[in-house]
């Protein structure tokens, strides 16, 4: 019992690697290779650099591991069909390669390089190996155990002679040769297995197993670690294994290096329950095996303490480490990349039923809204539209992840939905108290903008209805029944709301950087030239594009609408979004003059700059009516309406 | 983190909580067993000892408003402190299994193990046994497993040991009476998970386990409790509610010193007696050690002197002077990363080797058969790579930790029916294992470890028919640090009978190495 303490490090007997997460083998703890600098420790990764050191020693064991399997190879098996061709070495069987001899080849290989490299690359290279004990005349255990019961009836074997003697005949009991019988002694030993078969790997994908292993190792002795990656799936992975592995988090918004929270980012510290009472490295394992969920988010950071045991008075030494898609992405890359990038599938088809109702509804509106053909096949810019969000950034609730089904976003707006569908009372009581927390807003946090839906088919659900009913500020009618699907109604009467509150924002501000005139705040300064622009181009060709405004804004184009209407006296509104000098509506009811085919007066709209897209409201605001035949513009005509003042007349 | 954590501040109207179980509807103060841990909910204001506040979350927590943290081990302590000041609380950590109380059956202590016992059993069932290797540690264990009538884990060492420890139990324990029937015996560890009123563990699988199963308990026996202060396994001891604890070794004392820390985890020594006492009281045998100096074979010498040389320049040059305990581990960490301690490093492990390993031992080893054929001989080296030579050479049966578990039966079986009069192994029947009784042992190669030899020596200590003396003979390479390393154990050996109160020196002071015949 040389060994003292839990055998840690060593690969846990039964973890499959599981597709997606990739449960990585780790290494021995005394393979872990790190350098420290000023407090901090750093893996010593294999560089895949080729003609480096640590891409030779890759290089010279895998073709070892792969020679020995092809020398071992029966016959029958090998590539090349054996002895049949007559090569040099076809003609003498090649000396089997036995796990023994793989070793003296890695001792060869540690030669002046890290021993620490060559045997975790060693270990590496074993997992993908199928060892076999070589065949032998008779089981060895058989032959141990008659040779022992042969000596010990003769007084052992003391002389030579003796020794000869009793193997001689045992061996003749056995029917076999005396030699056949001391080879089959100990061919069951671990370092006579043969290499059976060898899964081949090149040498950079080598050095990413065994980097992705060196980190997992790093966390063995880590006492607490802080996680940040953005998307709630990978959130939901990665505190599912949290959850899994017993471990407990404190979820809060990450923060820039001046302390500003950074947009959807937020940062989770795992430890476990005993770290309350001392620092400990009791949950490194568990950490480490969470390790790799983390690493399949794109952009991920990890960073943590080490506790690392000293023969020294002091104690233990504590290091920190930090590890980063950015800095690290490329050594620990995922083999064969990281997943496609698809979303994951629908927890529910409630989810999935509400998704396709919501884009549908905004793809048609937006169509609508847009007029002309023309204009639906080219989509809307983004950020003008609500844009649907699956598994946003957990939303944190008294230092608790929940992670909202949807976002809706628009302007930076954000508004949450979620769907709470069929699970247990306890489920259903948490949720409530973290719906409660973000509905009313905790820790210094602003009320989270939350909807929830409840499937009223839930036996338990008016717990979490009672929230909403409770009425408290702001959690009054953000919480709402379904049965079956969940109605668009309520979330749209609350996204046309948001829409209010943007466009009333928008206006505001501009009318602070207008109005104000010293106003020295950058966005409301570039607000307020953006709009004199707008009006400058505008005013040449008597025709202002709200949208183009709202563009520069990002703003809707309602907001767009109000700010340049108070701005620009003598305009009218057309369809909605552009402003038509007095004059350039004169001017065009001039050409037009009594009347005549659609077709012309709409060459004479093109000529004035107005978009195809508004000529008949164009048209309608200087006075004429157009009267359509059937279908085909060209039989259109265009007439003054009775009693519109004429323009030149 | 300390911020955010207290800007989370406690939770207010988390009426409903999230434990599973729900606050107490009276108010009270509601213990619950999470994770290893004791939560300690409902408190308020009230300062319990050993606790800590808690606002963290996790999956399986039930932590809610205001909640308490403390080690499951300071379960008993929390729950008496709480009764004795009149705080009304709910016990909900408490999760035994149910236990049926257990009688024994043939099973009569020795005086020493009846005074071990009651001396345990009178310091509130806490506490540790210090007695040597085959003086019956277990035999105590049982009676105190009866007498507790608490649901019992007995965590030991090895998956050898677990077999041994479920035949004594099944052997000895019975429900209810002396005929009823023999209790089920759990296994954690060795590929058996199973959970019974009365479930022996490995250390390994304990550890892994205490965190779900540290409620299930009310006594926990640790056999060679020396382990129990290791990093790692002493949480085993902190994620146990177990009121009741018993430790056992032949020898406490750690190298490292951190046997100071197992009085918190499993209670301080109640009882100590060494082999000297009992040899001398006639509860164990008689023992003889004898030192023999072999010379290394011309060209061993040659390689031992020229590493050696090395790895004292080595260390020289790195400004490790004198090698000591101390220097070498500082060497061993410069190794990872500085080449010529690493150099150093392998210069001295292959002067050990030649000298551990030496062929001139094996010539030794064959005049010692010859002079004690047809003693039952056990022959204990450092390394497998010995074992196998020895079993090659003289074609004796070895066991080592990779031999197959059926054959390791035959052979102890063989040794135990004579069989097979000699057999080698490394470190493996170092510790507990029920290894048959012998007269002879051969210690080829070691370290200074005083414990080493202390549980080697109790392989041979049963009482003799007739009497008779134990013997154990060391090969030592003269002229190489072996001789230093011999001089270690046995001086320590020396101290751990010194120990006893009042031990009767009848086998005399072993460290005097007399020579045999």
């Amino acid at each position: 019992m040389g060994n003292d303490g839990p055998a840690r490090g060593s690969a846990p007997a039964a973890a499959p690697a599981a597709a997606g997460t990739g449960v990585q083998l780790m290494l021995p703890l005394d393979l872990l290779r790190t350098t420290t600098r000023r407090g901090r420790m750093t893996p010593m990764f294999c560089s895949a650099d080729p003609g480096g050191a640590d891409e030779r020693a890759a290089s010279g064991l895998i073709a070892a591991f792969a020679s020995a399997a092809a020398a071992n190879a029966a016959p029958g098996e090998r590539a090349d069909g054996g002895g049949g061709g007559g090569g040099a070495g076809g003609d003498r069987p090649e000396a089997p390669v036995t796990r023994g001899g793989l070793l003296e080849e890695a001792a060869r290989l540690e030669h002046g390089g890290d021993h620490r490299l060559v045997r975790g690359l060693f270990a590496m290279l074993e997992r993908r190996t199928e060892f076999a004990a070589p065949r032998s005349a008779v089981a060895p255990q058989t032959a141990r155990r008659r040779l022992f019961e042969e000596s010990a009836a003769r007084g052992l074997a003391l002389s030579d002679e003796g020794r000869a003697s009793i193997v001689e005949s045992v061996a003749r009991g056995m029917g076999i040769g005396a030699d056949d019988l001391e080879e089959a002694m100990w061919n069951d030993s671990e370092e006579r297995m043969l290499v059976r078969r060898f899964r081949p790997v090149g040498a950079a994908e080598l050095a990413v197993l065994y980097n992705r292993s060196l980190a997992q190792t790093l966390l063995f002795r880590c006492s607490s670690m802080e996680v940040r990656l953005r998307g709630g799936s990978h959130w939901k992975r990665v505190l599912r294994e949290v959850k899994r592995r017993r471990l407990m988090y404190v979820l809060e918004p990450a923060r820039g290096p001046g302390g500003e929270p950074r947009a959807e980012v937020a940062s989770c510290t795992v430890e476990g329950p005993e770290s309350l009472f001392r620092m400990t490295d009791r949950y490194g394992t568990a950490m480490a095996r969470i390790l790799p969920a983390v690493m399949a988010a794109p952009g991920w950071e990890v960073s943590g303490t080490i506790v690392r045991p000293t023969d020294d008075a002091e104690g233990p030494r504590i290091y920190r480490f930090a590890l980063s898609d950015k800095a690290h992405g490329a050594l620990l890359g995922m083999p064969g990349g990281r997943g496609s990038g698809d979303p994951a599938p629908y927890d529910s088809s409630v989810e999935e039923r509400f998704a396709a109702a919501f884009e549908s509804h905004f793809a048609t509106r937006d169509a609508g809204h847009a007029g002309g053909a023309d204009a639906a096949r080219r989509p809307a810019p983004d950020h003008l539209g609500w844009r649907l969000v699956r598994e946003p950034d957990p939303l944190i609730a008294a230092g608790r992840a929940m992670i909202p089904d949807f976002a809706f976003e628009r302007f930076g707006r954000r508004v949450y939905l979620e769907i709470v569908g069929f699970w247990t009372r306890d489920y259903l009581r948490k949720k409530s108290e973290k719906v409660a927390a973000l509905l009313e807003g905790s820790g210094g946090a602003p009320p989270a903008d939350l909807l929830v839906a409840v499937d009223s088919g839930l036996a338990c659900s008016q717990g979490v209805l009672d929230v909403g009913r409770g009425g408290r500020g702001a959690a009054g009618g953000r919480i709402f029944a379904f049965s079956g699907d969940v109605p668009l109604k309520p979330v749209l009467g609350r996204l046309a709301e948001v829409d209010a509150e943007i466009v009333a924002e928008k206006v505001d501000a501009a009318a602070a950087a207008g109005g104000g005139g010293g106003d020295a705040a950058a966005g409301a300064a570039a607000a307020a030239a953006a709009v004199a622009d707008a009006i400058k181009s505008g005013a040449a060709g008597g025709l202002v594009d709200a949208q183009g405004l709202a563009e520069r804004l990002g703003a809707p184009v309602e907001a767009a609408v109000r700010i340049l209407g108070g701005r620009l006296p003598g305009h009218a509104l057309v369809a909605g979004r552009y402003y038509v000098s007095a004059e350039k509506a004169a001017a065009i009811a001039a050409a037009v003059g009594a009347g005549g085919r659609f077709a012309d007066a709409c060459r004479i709209l093109d000529e004035h700059g107005i978009p195809a897209s508004c000529h008949g409201d164009m048209l309608s605001a200087a006075g004429y009516d157009v009267a359509w035949r059937d279908l085909d513009p060209s039989h259109a005509s265009v007439a003054r309406r009775a009693g519109s003042g004429g323009g030149g007349g | 983190m300390i911020a955010a954590r207290s800007q989370a501040g406690p939770r207010e109207g988390a009426a409903g909580g999230a434990a599973s179980a729900g606050p107490d509807p009276g108010g009270r103060i509601v213990l619950s067993f999470d994770a290893g841990t004791l939560l300690v909910e409902g408190a308020g204001t009230a300062a319990i000892p050993n606790t800590y506040t808690e606002d963290r979350a996790a999956g399986s927590s039930p932590a809610g408003a205001g909640a308490l943290r403390a080690r499951a081990m300071h379960y008993a302590e929390i729950a008496s402190y709480l009764s004795e000041s009149g705080i009304p609380f709910v016990d909900r950590a408490r999760d035994y299994i149910p236990a049926e109380p257990l009688a024994l059956r043939g099973l009569k202590l020795r005086t020493y193990q009846q005074r071990a016992f009651s001396s345990w059993k009178a310091a509130s069932m806490r506490g540790c046994v210090v007695m040597p290797t085959g003086a019956g540690k277990t035999a105590v264990a049982v009676r105190a497993i009866q007498e507790a009538g608490a649901p019992a884990l007995v965590v030991v060492p090895t998956i050898d040991l677990m077999d041994q420890w479920a035949g004594v139990l099944a052997r000895h324990l019975r429900a209810g009476s002396a005929r009823g029937a023999t209790p089920e015996i759990g296994r954690l560890g060795g590929g058996g998970d199973s959970l019974t009123a009365l479930t022996v563990a490995t250390y390994d699988s304990a550890y892994a386990r205490a965190q779900s199963v540290g409620s299930k308990f009310g006594l926990v026996v640790f056999d060679e409790v020396h382990h129990l202060p290791a990093r790692g396994y002493r949480t085993i001891a902190e994620c146990l509610i177990a009121p009741r604890r018993l430790g056992l070794t032949a020898t406490l004392e750690r190298d490292d010193g951190l046997h100071e820390l197992v009085p918190r985890l499993a209670g301080g020594v109640v009882f100590r007696v060494g082999p000297a006492a009992l040899s001398g009281q006639g509860h164990l045998a008689p023992y003889d050690v004898e030192r023999r100096r072999v010379r290394l074979a011309d060209g061993e010498q040659a390689a031992y002197d020229e590493a050696q040389g090395r790895f004292l320049s080595g260390m020289r040059r790195l400004g490790l002077t004198t090698p000591s305990a101390h220097t070498l581990r500082r060497l061993i960490m410069m190794s990872n990363r500085n080449r010529a301690a690493r150099e150093a490093l392998l210069a001295r492990n292959r002067a050990a080797e030649i000298a551990m390993n030496s062929s001139a031992k094996l010539d030794e080893l064959r005049s010692i058969l010859e002079e004690h054929a047809g003693v039952r001989t056990i022959v204990f080296t450092h390394n497998n790579r010995m074992v196998r030579a020895v079993s090659t050479r003289f074609l004796v049966p070895s066991i080592t930790h990779r031999t197959p578990k059926d054959e390791r039966r035959d052979v102890l079986g063989g040794f135990r029916t004579g069989r097979y009069p000699v057999i080698a192994t490394s470190r493996v029947l170092d510790e507990g294992v029920d290894v048959p009784d012998a007269q002879l042992g051969v210690i080829l190669s070691g370290t200074g470890s005083g414990r080493e030899l202390i549980q080697r020596l109790g392989r041979l200590l049963r009482p003799k028919a007739g009497g008779g003396r134990a013997r154990i003979v060391e090969v030592v390479s003269d002229q190489t640090r072996e001789t230093g390393t011999s001089a270690k154990r046995m001086g320590a050996l020396a101290r751990s009978n010194r120990k006893d109160g009042g031990a009767v020196a009848a086998a005399g002071p072993p460290a005097a190495g007399r020579r045999g015949k």
